[in-house]
């Protein structure tokens, strides 16, 4: 019932005022309860009269318009209507009789009071000036169009008008002033409503820890962040006191100074390692402030609080690895300087102290080209160039040490850079290589007399290999004219005799053929000269010293190039002729009676070979695969003393066949002899190449 | 008709008896010459149809020698055999000379290609 009834009365939105809507509200009520009083009293006097009420479509029209109106923003307009209406009604009426009599203006005075008390519920003071001096000033206007003697009357209704009136605007002017007052106090209160509404919310919402305590310190109020971060809930930590929180970590000294401070009406400020419910510590700082009344007493305190326990943590990780960093900064062996932009020295550690021989003080604020030899400066700036990239650079330089002394170390640059990338310095190692250096010089030193040592072996095999040949061959050339009958006939014991030296004789010249070709090799430094080459005249020069030894021996030597091959290709006659001569002396050696013979001829397509082919004592299998091997002959001693030899020829052979992209074969059959076969890649001469 | 000339080029007395010795029996004539100097000098006066030469000599070298003969008009139908105990130097002169031997050297090897040597006319005379 109330509900519907503050509906019927509800002013338009659009009035905002507080006391308009009361004005506002208060028109439609009064319409409210006017119009069924009208209705009922229309009823009634319609019928004891038998006369229907003159006006009563219109003024029930104008009751309902002003309700209507009440309850829209123009409300102020359905105001003026049913005042002037109310205040014409008893003057028209009046002024509507033929002779108006007392009774008449009796009704007047009946219609004009409940007016001007409408008027001063429903009007501000100045509104209800306006009314009541229309009212009177109609009253008075009123004394020209009635006779003289009931001018008299209006003139006594007018007065009395006027007393009422000026006693209702007073009493008016009272009321709004209280009106005014509560007007103001409620503003007052909505806004401090909004503000509250508004602090509540950001110590609500806030993430800090916000607590408020009583004088004593127990806890009155915790905000959210408070069971977020502690873990207590709101319920749990109302009534305790912040004691709860307490990890034990502080002095006992340090909440006796932040009591001390607070009581004593200060702030307290610090950083504060607490507890958490489950047990957890973590770290806060913490603002602390009594709130003081108006006396200066102090009512609560307020404990601000922020969550720092990764900033805490972050920074113990930074200084650990400050420290760390300090640690290998001096623990590192080589010399590290940091330079900023300028290259002006900032640090350095104790490894830098040595190397430079100054203490720190004397490097820190000094540019680094201070210590350095001048001719590494413009070397240094090159580098600095390219660090100022942000490159890194190394190289060697010449430092000066604090005695003097010049030091060569090898520098290594790089930039360091800030949060953006740019470069705001540089880090540089500086290690001391002078040991590094003098091992090299020695290094090189030795290398250098190795190298020699070694040309002086290989030139001092040649020299021997040259000096025993020349004796050789006249040890041979004499055997042989003996041999020829060239000093007369010889006999059987001497030809045994002879044979004995050519044995002896061939041993030595094996050994001679072996001596520089092995050293060659050993020492590495085998290097092919590929050139045109005539095969003929290779397989004479080969063959020249075997000739002798065959001959000695009573061997036939044939030497034969097949028709196939061209007269000249290529490759290294020098190493192919020291081939071709072991493998023939190596087959005269081991051929007792028979046929030594050496043929050139196309393999295939690709291929050239040289074959040496002997009647000798052959290879069994089994030896076939280490004859190759430096120093293996086919069996123990009993052919040793047969046929004597360094053992090298052979592997020789085969390394240098190798070497030159080629391949040995052995085909050999005990008792009939031994075939060697050396396949070679075929390179042939082009045409303007010999 | 007299029989061609063969000059022995060569230091060691012995290695060249049996150089000349050998010579001869391919039916030469033979002289010795036992250094560098010598040679370029009588060599300068004669045309031997053979020159055996050996690397390794006193004053002027064997490779000068061989030079020398090759760069003379006169001397461009003389055969040189080279006599050396260096297979290198053999290797390196393979291409100016005839034949290069390597020491020791076969009496016989010589005389078998001392007559093969032999100007065309004679061998024909021999042959016949």
């Amino acid at each position: 019932m109330q509900k519907l009834w503050r509906r019927l009365i509800e002013p338009a939105p659009a009035v905002r005022k507080v006391e308009e809507r009361r004005r506002a509200r208060l028109l439609a009520a009064l319409v409210l309860v006017l119009l069924p009083l009208y209705f009922i009293s229309s009823f009634l006097r319609t019928l004891l009269t038998g006369h229907p009420v003159p006006f009563f479509f219109p003024a029930t029209l104008v009751l309902i318009a002003v309700y209507g109106l009440s309850r829209t923003k123009y409300f102020r307009l359905g105001l003026v209507l049913i005042l002037t209406v109310f205040t014409a009604i008893p003057l028209v009426t009046t002024l509507s009789q033929p002779i108006p009599e007392p009774e008449h203006l009796i009704r007047i005075l009946i219609w004009i009071i409940p007016t001007l008390v409408l008027g001063s519920l429903l009007l501000r003071p100045w509104g209800l000036l306006a009314l009541e001096t229309a009212s009177v000033i109609s009253l008075l206007l009123l004394t020209y169009f009635v006779p003289p003697e009931h001018a008299e009357h209006l003139f006594y209704l007018s007065g009395f008008v006027v007393v009422v009136s000026s006693a209702l605007l007073i009493a008016t002017i009272l009321r709004q002033r209280d009106l005014d007052q509560i007007e103001a106090h409620a503003r007052q209160l909505a806004a401090t409503a909004e503000e509250l509404r508004l602090f509540s919310r950001a110590v609500e919402q806030s993430a800090s820890t916000i607590v408020i305590t009583d004088p004593q310190g127990n806890i009155e109020y915790v905000n959210p962040a408070f069971t977020r971060i502690t873990g207590y809930t709101r319920e749990e930590a109302i009534g305790q006191t912040p004691r709860i929180l307490k990890s034990g970590k502080h002095p006992p000294e340090l909440y006796e100074e932040m009591w001390q401070t607070i009581s004593s009406g200060g702030v307290w400020q610090g950083e504060l390692i607490n507890k958490k419910k489950n047990g957890d510590l973590y770290w806060e700082a913490a603002t602390i402030s009594p709130i003081l009344d108006e006396e200066g007493r102090i009512i609560h305190y307020l404990a601000v609080k922020d969550d720092i326990t990764i900033r805490k943590e972050m920074e113990r990780k930074l200084q650990q690895s400050e420290q760390r960093f300090r640690y290998l900064f001096e623990a590192a062996p080589d010399a590290v300087l940091v330079l900023d932009r300028e290259r002006i020295i900032t640090d350095c550690n104790s490894s830098a102290v040595r190397l430079y021989g100054r203490p720190a003080e004397e490097m820190i604020g000094q540019k680094i080209t201070e210590f350095m030899a001048p001719s590494s400066i413009s070397f240094s700036h090159e580098k600095w160039q390219l660090v100022r990239r942000g490159q890194s650079a190394e190289g060697e330089i010449l430092i000066v040490r604090g005695d003097g002394r010049t030091v060569t170390v090898w520098r290594k640059g790089t930039p360091l850079l800030d949060a953006e990338g740019n470069v705001e310095g540089v880090l540089i190692y500086d290690r001391d290589i002078t040991r590094r250096k003098e091992a090299e010089a020695a290094l090189a030193r030795a290398h250098e007399e190795a190298l020699a040592a070694s040309q002086l072996k290989t030139q001092l095999l040649a020299n021997v290999s040259h000096d025993m040949r020349t004796p050789l061959g006249v040890i041979l050339g004499r055997v042989e004219m003996l041999q020829e009958g060239v000093y007369g006939p010889l006999t059987e014991r001497q030809r045994e005799v002879l044979r004995d030296i050519i044995n002896s004789t061939e041993q030595a010249l094996t050994f001679v053929n072996n001596l520089l070709g092995q050293a060659q090799i050993e020492s590495g430094r085998i290097t092919f000269n590929t050139k045109p080459f005539s095969p003929s005249k290779l397989i004479e020069t080969a063959l020249s010293t075997a000739r002798a030894l065959a001959q000695a021996k009573g061997l036939e030597l044939k030497a034969d190039v097949a028709p196939d091959m061209p007269p000249k290709i290529k490759g290294d006659p020098y190493w192919l002729q020291q081939i071709l001569s072991n493998l023939v002396s190596n087959a005269i050696k081991f051929t007792e009676q028979g046929v030594v013979s050496v043929r050139i001829y196309r393999a295939d397509a690709d291929r050239w070979a040289m074959e040496v082919a002997d009647t000798g004592c052959g290879i069994p299998p089994e030896a076939q695969e280490f004859i190759f091997e430096p120093f293996r002959q086919v069996d123990g001693t009993a052919s040793r003393q047969q046929h004597t030899g360094s053992g090298l020829g052979l592997s020789i052979v085969k390394e240098l066949t190798t070497l030159m992209g080629g391949e040995i074969r052995l085909d050999s059959t005990v008792g009939q002899g031994s075939t060697f076969t050396i396949l070679l890649p075929y390179e042939e001469v082009k045409e303007g190449e010999q | 008709m007299t029989d061609p000339l063969a000059l022995v080029v060569e230091d060691d007395p012995d290695q060249a008896d049996i150089f000349a010795y050998a010579l001869q029996m391919a039916r030469f004539e033979t002289e010795i010459i036992t250094d560098g100097r010598a040679a370029l000098e009588r060599l300068s006066q004669i045309v031997p149809a053979l020159v055996v030469l050996d690397l390794h000599l006193p004053y002027v070298s064997g490779d000068e020698i061989l030079r020398f003969i090759r760069a003379d008009k006169r001397l461009t139908d003389t055969k040189v055999l080279l006599a050396t105990a260096n297979p290198q130097m053999a290797d390196i002169l393979q291409e100016e000379s005839d034949l290069v031997l390597l020491k020791p050297i076969s009496f016989v090897q010589l005389r078998d290609l001392a007559k093969r040597l032999r100007p065309a006319d004679e061998q024909e005379v021999e042959g016949a």
